[in-house]
């Protein structure tokens, strides 16, 4: 399936990166298509495009703060998830992602 | 007759202090014999409620049951009485003790390990950096003359008939002057006193000691230790004040006991020490053997006394305005003083000996690095000079401060040669401390200040009159013409020194300096005794003349000064209470006498621009011109040198290094508009002043690099990967670090499993983004994901300014790329392998900073042989 996640944490130095390297690594070994959007320290990298989003069967926010342009997932099945559980068990937050 | 009353102890800091001495005066009024009791598992021995000092000893703690019980023919009142008293009033009693109470801890900054060890310790107000470590001394406390200390018994009757003497003698003494007094305050004061006097506890801890063969005064020394030992512990200030109440009681009783020995000023130390003392002149601190005096706890001192700026100069770590002072420890036992976070601790729990212990010996490391790269001129990004100096007042000063990196001496002060004393130092004794003064310099320029003195400081032979308003009165070059024979022969020792040093090196100014023709005077002055000397004195060599800038009137026609000096040194601290009309000594209008306001950085844009306009050299030999903080501003401001404390030598000397000057102007500028301090703050918190270079450090710095690390847990290393970037320059101060990472831990954990945590923060306090790795010798706890110890900690830390990208946006991307890395098994055991078993602990050698940063930080980035890197390849899927 298509998914797209957002991840952010306080800081936005480490956790971030690590809950996007975590759920990207899971989802494309299981064969699932995903894009990872970061909110770190150097603002939004890797954007998702309103496209990506529309394509998605789902999103999951892998996040400790607020998503920044929330406004973007109007109307799509979200998942929402701390940052922790994503790098500690990525494949069970897939699994509530339906994925 | 009898009768008795249980209760609860429902006070919060238990049955001390005030509600102890209200139980104890109506008990008094009864005849009854009353006893309180503690009704717990081996109790101690009932106290008699009569008696304050039997009371507080019991230690009765909140929530605690006990008994009170009466025996006599009022025993029925009494209990009633002392009934309504704890059931109906003491509560009120003690919220109102507690309520008027100093409060000296609320400046306090305990070090995270610290707090999270919970120790006990007294606060005060850090005036001088650093931490020290030693044995108390208590100067002004509590002692025998040594031949009474060691003195033997000679029978124990006599011994105690002695005591009762001197008990009877001072009680009578204290109530006659009590009834004596004209003051309420003091009428009280000497009336408790002899209450204390007449303590059936105290009358018994001297028995005791007399009956464990001690002489009456020893008696009274152990009676006392034994006394306030209880009373030293308590958390509120009224019982602490008890404590040195029978302090006081025990001196008057040995001055009865021992008339003919005196307080000797001279204080002889046998060891490191951390001297204590509610008061100690600069006269004490100079003739003490300063490589023993570890610290200094002090008590209403004044936080720009002599002595405190001696500490500073001395590096001696100090903090004041602590409370009781001589009740806080016990001589002999150790203790630590910490001039950074404003607190002392004694004695000292093994683990706080550890962390300062720690703490020094990563200072040492930091500035065995640093200090040869400080012994280099100080030169900024884009090549202007800055001399960096150091304040001192003696020879040894000077050559610690060389040994440090200073260019030369900014500042040396000479009144301390004429404070404290009977008569004023001859042209002998002065010449020997200037001659060693440049001897010590080695050929760099030395600024002797000639004496400054005035109406405040204690130089009885000059018979200064009492000034209705000193720092406005009679002082430094005003005092030059009555005490003209004192300046000559100052000016004479310190010429003929010069004759001892390069031509043009040792130069001369003036204190106090108002008007273009006092400074007129003073050149004629010098050039006078200069040529009466002839041949004696500089044979021939230059001497630069100068001034310091501290009165306003200055500032404003350094113009019409030019033609009569050859340098300027800006005194920043009295020049900012001047500029603000404010008493920096004074506590209530500390926030006036600021020198971050614009108005005051901009007078000192103004007096540099018209120095330079003039062709005079400028410094700076005030507070701010030591200051790392103020590095920016100082080199904004153009000055020709800055002169501080030896300790920050090496510090500003990278400072200026690392900083671009046309970047300094413009923070200085934005500064001098800024609408107040607060926005002067703002931009110094950031590292914009930096040159392109000195943001663009390497992310890895090879001795950021520490495999082996001996830690038990996990506040110590974090502190110790923190070292890691202070040794290494990244930081001039790392417990702000240290708090950063501890609050962004505090969250949640970052052990991220796999024995692997990423502690990280961001924090101005940081130069330049930076990692540390710790490889741990002994796996650590710290709750991590998936409950395993951590064996590797990788430290990320980002200047909080520059988190948000600019010239940290790549080392940002390395972070994040190291982030995403680490959740890979290949790479976490390419990291893993780091582990050199045939290395030694401590600093890691080639082989391990070859396999993870032999080159600059770069290697993270370009490919090159690293771990990091080399696993690239293998991390990419």
């Amino acid at each position: 399936m298509k998914i797209v996640a957002v991840t952010a944490c306080p800081t936005g130095i480490a956790h971030t990166y690590m809950a996007a390297e975590q759920i990207e690594k899971t989802a494309k070994a299981a064969g699932h298509q995903i894009r990872v959007e970061t909110q770190g320290s150097m603002g939004i990298e890797n954007e998702l495009t309103s496209r990506d989003i529309a394509e998605a069967d789902v999103a999951i926010f892998a996040v400790d703060i607020e998503v920044e342009k929330k406004e973007r997932f109007e109307g799509k099945k979200t998942v929402l998830v701390s940052v922790s559980e994503a790098i500690k068990n990525p494949k069970g937050v897939l699994a509530k992602a339906g994925a | 007759m009898q009768a008795d009353y249980s209760f609860v102890c429902n006070l919060a800091h238990g049955l001390h202090g005030r509600p102890a001495s209200i139980l104890a005066a109506k008990a008094g009024e009864f005849s009854s014999s009353i006893l309180l009791r503690r009704q717990v598992e081996n109790p101690p021995a009932p106290a008699d409620v009569r008696s304050v000092l039997s009371i507080i000893g019991l230690d009765i703690h909140l929530g605690e049951t006990c008994r009170l019980t009466a025996e006599g023919t009022d025993a029925a009142e009494a209990i009633a009485a002392l009934r309504d008293l704890i059931e109906h009033r003491l509560e009120q009693i003690e919220a109102e003790a507690e309520a008027s109470g100093p409060r000296p801890d609320a400046d306090v900054r305990l070090p995270v390990i610290l707090k999270r060890l919970g120790v006990a310790y007294a606060g005060g107000r850090a005036v001088c950096a650093g931490a020290g470590m030693g044995r108390v001394v208590i100067v002004g406390g509590l002692t025998l003359p040594a031949d009474a200390a060691a003195a033997t018994p000679a029978d124990a009757g006599e011994e105690l008939r002695a005591a009762r003497r001197a008990v009877d003698a001072v009680r009578a003494d204290l109530t006659e002057r009590s009834r004596g007094a004209g003051d309420a305050t003091e009428r009280a004061l000497l009336a408790a006193h002899a209450e204390i006097a007449n303590d059936p506890a105290l009358w018994d801890a001297l028995t005791a000691a007399i009956r464990g063969n001690a002489t009456a005064p020893q008696a009274v020394l152990a009676a006392a230790e034994q006394l306030a030992a209880t009373l030293r512990g308590a958390a509120t200030a009224y019982v602490r004040e008890r404590a040195l109440d029978v302090q006081d009681i025990a001196m008057q009783l040995l001055d009865r006991l021992l008339p003919e020995s005196s307080n000797a000023t001279q204080v002889d130390l046998a060891a490191e020490s951390v001297v204590f003392a509610e008061a100690l002149t600069a006269n004490q601190l100079l003739r003490m053997d300063r490589s023993l005096v570890k610290g200094l706890v002090l008590g209403a001192v004044g936080p720009t006394s002599h002595t405190v700026i001696l500490a500073r100069n001395f590096g001696i770590p100090c903090i004041i305005d602590v409370v009781d002072v001589a009740v806080r420890a016990r001589a002999g036992d150790t203790a630590v003083v910490d001039g950074d976070g404003g607190f002392m601790i004694s004695p000292v729990p093994p683990e706080v000996a550890r962390f300062y212990e720690r703490e020094r010996a990563a200072q040492d490391r930091r500035l065995a690095r640093l200090v040869p790269l400080a012994c280099r001129p100080a030169v900024t990004t884009d090549g202007r000079g800055l001399e960096v100096a150091t304040n001192a007042a003696d020879a040894a000063e000077i050559g610690h401060a060389v040994a440090m990196g200073a260019d030369g001496v900014g500042l040396f002060r000479t009144e301390f040669l004429f404070l404290d004393r009977e008569s004023a130092p001859d042209e002998g004794e002065q010449f020997d401390i200037y001659a060693a003064a440049v001897q010590a310099a080695a050929g760099r320029p030395i600024i002797f200040r000639t004496f400054d003195i005035g109406g405040d400081k204690p130089a009885p032979y000059m018979r200064i009159p009492g000034e209705e308003n000193p720092f406005l009165g009679c002082r430094g070059l005003r005092l030059y013409r009555p005490h003209l024979g004192l300046l000559r022969t100052q000016l004479r020792a310190l010429i003929r020194a010069a004759g001892r040093a390069p031509s043009g090196t040792v130069k001369i100014m003036a204190p106090m300096v108002a008007e273009p023709g006092e400074a007129a005077w003073f050149r004629g002055e010098v050039e006078t005794v200069c040529a009466e000397l002839g041949s004696a004195g500089a044979a021939g060599g230059e001497i630069p003349i100068g001034i310091m800038v501290e009165v306003p009137s200055v500032a404003l026609s350094i113009d019409l000064f030019a033609p009569h000096v050859d340098f300027l040194s800006i005194g920043t601290n009295d020049l900012c209470q001047y500029w603000m009309a404010a008493d920096r000594g004074n506590a209530g209008v500390a926030t006036l006498c600021d020198p971050h306001h614009p108005s005051f950085l901009r007078v000192l844009r103004l007096i540099v621009g018209e120095a330079r306009r003039h062709g005079k050299w400028i410094g700076v030999c005030g507070e701010m011109g030591g200051r790392l903080r103020d590095l920016p501003l100082m080199i904004g401001l153009g000055v020709d040198e800055i002169s501080g404390s030896a300790r920050q030598v090496a510090s500003l000397k990278l400072g200026v290094a690392a900083a671009d000057s046309a970047r300094c102007r413009a923070l200085l500028d934005a500064a001098c508009d800024s609408t107040g301090p607060e926005g002067v703050e703002a931009l110094l918190d950031g590292h914009v002043w930096r040159g392109d270079d000195a943001r663009a450090q390497p992310v890895i710095d090879p001795g950021c690099i520490l495999v082996g690390a001996d830690a038990s847990s996990k506040e110590e290393a974090i502190r110790q990967a923190v070292d890691l970037l202070w040794i290494a320059g990244r930081t001039d101060a790392p417990r702000p670090v240290e708090e950063a990472v501890w609050a962004r831990e505090e969250t949640y954990s970052t052990g991220l499993g796999h024995g692997f945590a990423v502690p990280h923060c961001k924090c101005d306090a940081v130069s330049a983004p930076t990692l540390a790795v710790l490889k741990l010798e002994q796996p650590i706890e710290w709750g991590s994901m998936d409950d395993k110890p951590v064996t590797t900690v990788l430290l990320l830390a980002v200047p909080a300014s520059e988190s948000g990208g600019g010239g940290a946006a790549a080392h940002m991307k390395i972070f994040a790329t190291l982030a995403r890395r680490l959740m890979h098994e290949e790479f976490r055991d390419a990291l893993d392998s780091l582990r050199d078993p045939g290395r030694d602990r401590g600093l890691s050698g080639p082989a391990a900073r070859d396999s993870l940063s032999g080159e600059p930080p770069g290697s993270l980035r370009a490919g090159s042989h690293s771990a990091l890197s080399v696993n690239e390849a293998s991390v990419r899927m």
